[in-house]
């Protein structure tokens, strides 16, 4: 008994319940650590293998690669390009996207005429588009573009629908009980509600657009990161392909990191759906 | 004069679509209510409190029997019926001050009248301090109170109330029990009140309802003597008017659950 006292009087250790709270050390190693190992994989696969740097090349040349493209300009000018279009697609999509999972989500005959339609083209990847995309647009920016709306529209509508439909129907009747009109319900109750899902949907949709990107530009040869890594193929330039590769995965996780994330944990935390 | 609120051999059956099943909720009840009046209602869990609540509000249509407000059918919800609900139903991504000026908003209500009301109630419910706090930051008898704030501000002729105090501790309890009290006597409003209380109905009530086991019948009316101006706590005990009145609406309530333990083997 007197242990516990002694036990409880003394200075609390501090509990660490979130990574937040713990040392610089540590979130650095949650941040660094699983990159850390993959660099170790491709490395150690590299000698283990006796490849040489036509085939495997080491992560160091194809960082040395990246330095050449944004020094000779072609990456700057790439990046910009994949980033205008990710945003123009990204932009149709959602503003397309919310307005059908919305109707869908309040309205019980629109969602039994569309969404077995929508369920149907879902399963189409967009890739499988692209023919006929080319055919009716050309090897146009336009291409790119539908491809990129496509694959992103899906998880919108989805997330959206879901967002709608789960908006406790309570909320609904305490503003109807307040004198609202069905307007204060959509406006006021169910697409704040749907929000949080919403904004899942668009970070969703974003990822999967971002990989119809990288294969449309492929295929089209108008510039971007895609066509930078096809490109570097035709030359053997493999350094240049992991480069590309690298830096598909960077910008995306910035993307997400600075923009997508942030705004889906504010309207979460906001809401107060998660508590952590 | 014709009354407040007339509930005429109203009937509600819950239909679930999946299960192709009926539940018989209400069994023809009829009461009616006068202009000002606050009738209490009390009965066994499940007898169907809520569902009669949300009728008057006009959210649900009755099975059959209609009820009148002014005369008037009830054929929807409208901003002359104000309820506050049994799961609060306050907007989570709203403040404190938000939800309770909701109302006032809906009306277009100026935002320095909205304000000033905002300031009265968030103070009456003892919130201040919270106005810009949301939801998910506040316990669940400080949302409760949020509910009934946000009722009241709306300033309805007809409030329906489903267990509004039943979250909270016994001292905020007594304090709203009297604020609600001297509310409804400011207000002239005309008062619903679900409550599982029997303490907190005939405080309350100029009447109290009793319904029956489930479904739910009105099984008797008890009449208050007393005017509820001269209601306080804790005084009110030391009347023995009142105590009886208390121990007969408790015997009245415990026999329909004992009889529905017996019917459907259920322990409440
Ligand atoms: N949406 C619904 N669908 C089907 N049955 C329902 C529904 N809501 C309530 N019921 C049933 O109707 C009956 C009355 O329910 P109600 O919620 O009105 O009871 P209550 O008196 O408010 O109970 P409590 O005191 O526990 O809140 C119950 O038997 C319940 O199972
Ligand atoms: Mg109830």
């Amino acid at each position: 008994m007197a242990a516990t006292l002694e036990a409880a009087s003394a200075k609390p250790k501090a509990i660490k319940l979130t990574p937040d709270g713990s040392s610089l050390w540590e979130r650095l190693f949650f941040a660094v650590g699983p990159y850390l190992f993959l660099i170790l994989l491709w490395e150690g696969l590299r000698r283990l293998l006796h490849a040489d740097a036509s085939t495997m090349p080491s992560l160091w040349s194809a960082v040395e690669a990246i330095g050449r493209v944004a020094a000779n300009g072609i990456l700057p000018d790439y990046i910009f390009h994949s980033l205008e279009r990710i945003t123009v697609a990204g932009s149709i999509s959602v503003v397309i996207g919310v307005s059908v999972g919305i109707t869908i989500g309040l309205n019980a005959t629109a969602a039994a005429l569309f969404l077995p339609v929508i369920r149907y083209f879902n399963s189409l990847a967009g890739i499988a588009w692209l023919p006929l995309f080319l055919i009716w647009f050309g090897f146009n920016d336009k291409t790119i573009i539908l491809s990129i709306s496509y694959n992103l529209f899906f998880p919108v509508v989805f997330n959206t629908i879901i967002g709608i439909r789960t908006v406790p129907k309570v909320f609904r009747q305490g503003v109807l009980t307040l004198g609202g009109s069905w307007r204060d319900v959509v406006f006021g109750v169910m697409l704040p509600g749907a929000l949080p899902n919403v904004i899942s949907g668009i970070r969703l949709g974003v990822a999967y657009g971002w990989r119809a990107l990288i294969a449309s530009e492929m295929l089209l040869g108008l510039g971007g990161i895609g066509y930078m890594i096809f490109k570097a193929q035709a030359n053997d330039l493999t350094d240049r392909i992991l480069a590309g590769m690298l830096l598909i995965g960077i910008l995306w996780s910035l993307m997400d990191y600075l923009i997508l994330q942030p705004l889906e944990e504010a309207t979460i935390r906001r809401w107060g759906l998660v508590r952590r | 004069m014709p009354y407040k609120i007339s509930v005429r051999g109203l009937v509600h059956q819950y239909y679930n679509r999946h299960t192709k099943e009926t539940v018989l909720a209400l069994k023809d009840i009829s009461f009616d209510v006068n202009a000002g009046e606050f009738v209490t209602i009390v009965g066994p869990s499940g007898c169907g409190k809520s569902t009669l609540l949300s009728l008057i509000a006009g959210l649900r249509k009755p099975s059959a029997g209609e009820i009148l407000v002014d005369g008037v059918a009830v054929s929807g919800p409208g901003v002359d019926r104000g309820m506050v609900f049994q799961e609060f139903a306050i907007l989570p991504w709203r403040t404190v001050q938000q939800n309770i000026g909701h109302g006032l908003e809906i009306q277009k209500v100026s935002k320095e009248k909205r304000d000033s009301v905002i300031a009265r109630y968030v103070e009456m419910v003892g919130l201040q301090g919270f106005e810009n706090k949301y939801p998910y930051e506040l316990s669940g008898g400080m949302k409760q109170r949020v509910a009934v704030a946000r009722t009241l501000a709306a300033n309805p002729k007809v409030v329906l109330m489903d267990e509004p105090l039943a979250a909270l501790d016994a001292q905020t309890r007594v304090t709203l029990r009297e604020e609600i009290l001297r509310i409804s006597l400011e207000a002239a409003c005309t008062i619903l009140f679900v409550t599982h209380s029997v303490d907190e109905a005939v405080f309350l009530g100029d009447r109290v309802v009793i319904l029956s086991r489930h479904p739910g019948e009105v099984k008797e009316i008890v009449t208050i003597p007393s005017s509820r101006e001269e209601r306080r706590y804790p005084s009110i005990h030391e009347n023995q008017r009142f105590e009886e009145i208390k121990h007969h609406v408790f015997q009245s309530i415990r026999q329909e659950v004992e009889m529905a333990d017996e019917t459907t083997m259920r322990v409440e």
